[in-house]
Parts: structure tokens; sequence; C-alpha cells
């Protein structure tokens, strides 16, 4: 029960800070910063759908 | 927000997913099962979630081939793949699937014991997804996996695992790991959920023999060994009489009582079923071995365990000739077949008899591709 809230607790967390990554993309005019954002976010992503 | 910042991020993200792309199909691609001949001796297929309800629709739902003889007898349970790093585990259980059949008693294979653990390799070993094997057809493709359940499909590990009937603490990580977890819970994670599948399997087939395939790095304590419940030894010491006849040395261990959770001591406790685990070589898996290959796999040439064993830092002498996969494979194939004659020697009310399956000699001289049939 307690491994199956940390996964839930986990997944949430993976997600906050996917979207939290995209709205920093969105906002932010660096192409620089942009391009960083999309590769710390490749990870992420794949780990909200269980591909990593 | 400006269109031009967004619409650059969405260019972005498209290139992103499209770089991520061949690692995605990559990853993915590792959850597809080889394919298994259902041979003319498989009589009957069913998955281990007809045992037990609670792996349905689970990564750890496996498939169970029953070979049934038209005579009654006695019954053997075969697992293979309980770790998935252990190649000729598979093999065996796929040999016997592919070619035995069964005059009587019975024979249940389970190919993939821990199905979850083929779908993905050890984080950060860099070990093969798969490997080939030649065969008269051409060739055919086997899944190398992890030791443990994928841990995408049972996360995260505890700092400490307990195994619930005894109390036994081990490292956390062998919560994964399908040979610690024995007999299981029905309300336990994946791994104990397998485990109890298999329990309930042996409850209610009882078979005579249950046997849990292995390979063991040169330098564990069980290579080329079979580790036998009390229960078994009588049996377990008559094959092994008859697999040295053969020309195989192998050893004879009995399984620690205070060694919980492991098939050869949970088995052998809560059922009537004489409880064996066999092991060959694979160096692949072991602390101290070089790049991790296909050949590797294949031949078990390893010349950092040459080394270990020119130290006398090995159990048993590991040479530069290796050990071939169809050796490995033999040397299993030849223990199941000796057991069965044991078993029949020893209790002539239950004996089994399989036929057409290679011997040791014939598996060595041909090649163990040699027994497996065209995939379509």
């Amino acid at each position: 029960m307690i491994f199956t809230l940390i996964t839930i607790a986990y997944w949430f967390i993976v997600l906050y800070i996917s979207v939290f990554l995209l709205w920093n993309m969105l906002k932010n005019d660096d192409i620089r910063e942009q391009i960083m954002t999309v590769l710390v976010l490749i990870p992420f992503v794949l780990r909200l759908v269980g591909i990593k | 927000m400006k269109n031009k910042t967004v619409v650059r991020a969405i260019i972005l993200l498209i290139l992103g997913i499209i770089y991520a792309t061949p690692g995605i199909i990559a990853f993915v691609q590792q959850w597809e099962a080889e394919p298994i001949v259902t041979g003319p001796g498989v009589t009957k297929k069913a998955m281990l979630s007809d045992y037990f309800e609670g792996l349905k629709g689970t990564p750890g739902d496996t498939e169970v081939y029953f070979l049934e003889g038209k005579e009654p007898g006695g019954t053997i349970l075969l697992l293979g793949g309980t770790h998935p790093v252990e190649p000729a585990t598979l093999l065996t259980a796929v040999t016997f699937v592919e070619n035995a059949q069964v005059e009587k008693g019975r024979l249940i294979v389970i190919p993939r014991a821990n199905a979850s653990g083929y779908t993905a390799t050890e984080p950060g070993q860099g070990y093969p997804g798969r490997f080939e094997i030649e065969t008269d057809f051409g060739t055919r493709w086997f899944r190398f996996g992890m030791r443990n359940t994928n841990p995408i499909h049972q996360w995260p590990d505890p700092d400490v695992f307990a195994h619930p009937y005894s109390g036994q603490s081990l490292a956390g990580a062998e919560s994964g790991n399908l040979n610690r977890n024995h007999p299981g819970r029905p309300n336990g994670r994946l791994t104990e959920k397998i485990t109890y599948g298999i329990y309930q399997l042996i409850m209610r087939e009882e078979p005579d023999i249950s046997i849990d395939l292995h390979e063991a790095p040169p330098c564990r304590p069980l290579v080329n060994a079979m580790c036998v419940h009390e229960d078994a030894m009588d049996l377990a010491a008559y094959a092994v009489m008859l697999m040295e006849l053969e020309g195989i040395n192998i050893r004879l261990e009995l399984s620690p009582e205070n060694l919980r959770g492991l098939s050869h001591r949970e088995w052998g406790n809560a059922t009537n079923t004489k409880a064996i685990l066999i092991e060959s070589t694979s160096p692949l898996h072991g602390p101290l071995h070089g790049p991790a290959t296909t050949d590797l796999i294949l031949t078990a040439k390893d010349d950092v365990y040459v080394w270990a064993s020119k130290l006398g830092r090995t159990v048993q002498e590991h040479t530069e000739e290796g050990v071939p996969i169809s050796v490995r494979v033999g040397r299993h194939v030849s223990a199941v077949t000796a057991l069965a004659e044991a078993l029949g020697d020893l209790e002539p009310e239950n004996s089994i008899i399989i036929k057409n399956v290679p011997s040791y000699q014939q598996i060595v001289s041909n090649g163990v591709g040699h027994y497996l049939k065209p995939a379509i």
C-alpha cells in the first residue's frame, strides 16, 4: 500500500515538474533556454508515460 | 506570452519528440516477448492467472504449457526464466515445449516465470536486450532481461526487504527477486503475486517434482550444482548419479533451512512437491564479467573470469574455452530427464515417460538451435 502511494506521489511530482518546464518554455524568449528545457523535459515526459 | 515564442516552443517540442523516437522504439520493443512454438507434445496452454486471478492483466502473467501423456503417472513442474538474465533456463524450457512428447504422466512448463523481468535490462549494466540462436531454419531471437521484476512494474524498493513469513531481512532490491519471494502473498507486490500464482499452481496440480532452473556466475557457490529440499534428497542423489554416468559432473547441495523465500525451500516446506533448483554457468550477470555482449551470453568466454579463476577466486575453474550455451542447456535438459528417470525408479506408480527430448551429447554435438522449431 505504501509503495503504491509513493508511486502515485512520484507520478504527480514528475507531472508537476513537466508542466512547470513546459510553462517555462512557453514563457522564455531565449532560444537556448528553450532548447535546454526541451532536453530536460523529454525524460520527464517519458517517465510520465512509463517509458523510462 | 509572445506568439513567436509559442510557435518556436512547439517546433522545438516536435524536434525533441523526433530526437527521442528511436530510443522510445528501442525501449518499447523490449516489451515484446519472443515467439515460442507450441510443440506436438503440448496438450494444453494456460496462463498463470488461471491459478491466481490477481495476476490477470498484469505484466506478471505468463504462459503455462501442459504436456500430458495418455497414461496417468507423475507430474513434473519446470520453471525457466525465474531470473531473465540466465538464458539457458529459458532455452531449456523452450526445448521441452517444442520437442517433448509425454507418454506417461505430465510435464508442466513455465518458460518465463518472471515475465516482467524480460521487459527490461539491468539499469546501467549495458546488457543486450536480446540474443539470437542459429537454427536449421535461420535464426531465432530470445529476450535477455533483468534479474528482478521490471521497476516500472514494481517500484520503489524498500530499504530492507523482509520476507513476510520468516521475517528474514535482505537487501531492499531483493523485493523484486522472484527467488526470494516464495511462496508469495495474494495481496503482496507484483513479484509476490507471481510466486503466489506458482504456489497455487503447485497446490492444484500437485507435481511430484518442481524444478527451478538457474544459471550462476563461476564465482557463486551454487554454480553447476543442484540445490534440493531435504524431502527431495534421495531423488536428487539418484539423478546426480545418472548424470555422472552420462559424464556430467554436478554437485548436490542441501537447501539451507534458514535461507527463506527460495523455491527449493518454500515449495518443499509448504507443499508435498520435491523442490529442486538447478544451476549451470553464465558469467554475464556476475560481478566480475567483462564486456556484456551477446557473444558472452552464448559462449561464456570471459577473460576476467579466466583471470579470477587462475587466482583461485572462482568456485569452479573457468577456462578460455568458456561454456557454450548448448552445453549449459544440455546440462539442464539432462538434469530434468535424469530426475524423471529417478522418479520412475524410486516411485514406479508416479513414473513419467518423456520422449523426443535430445540428450546432453546430442545438444552439445548439434547445438541447441538444431532442436528449435521455425517460428512463424
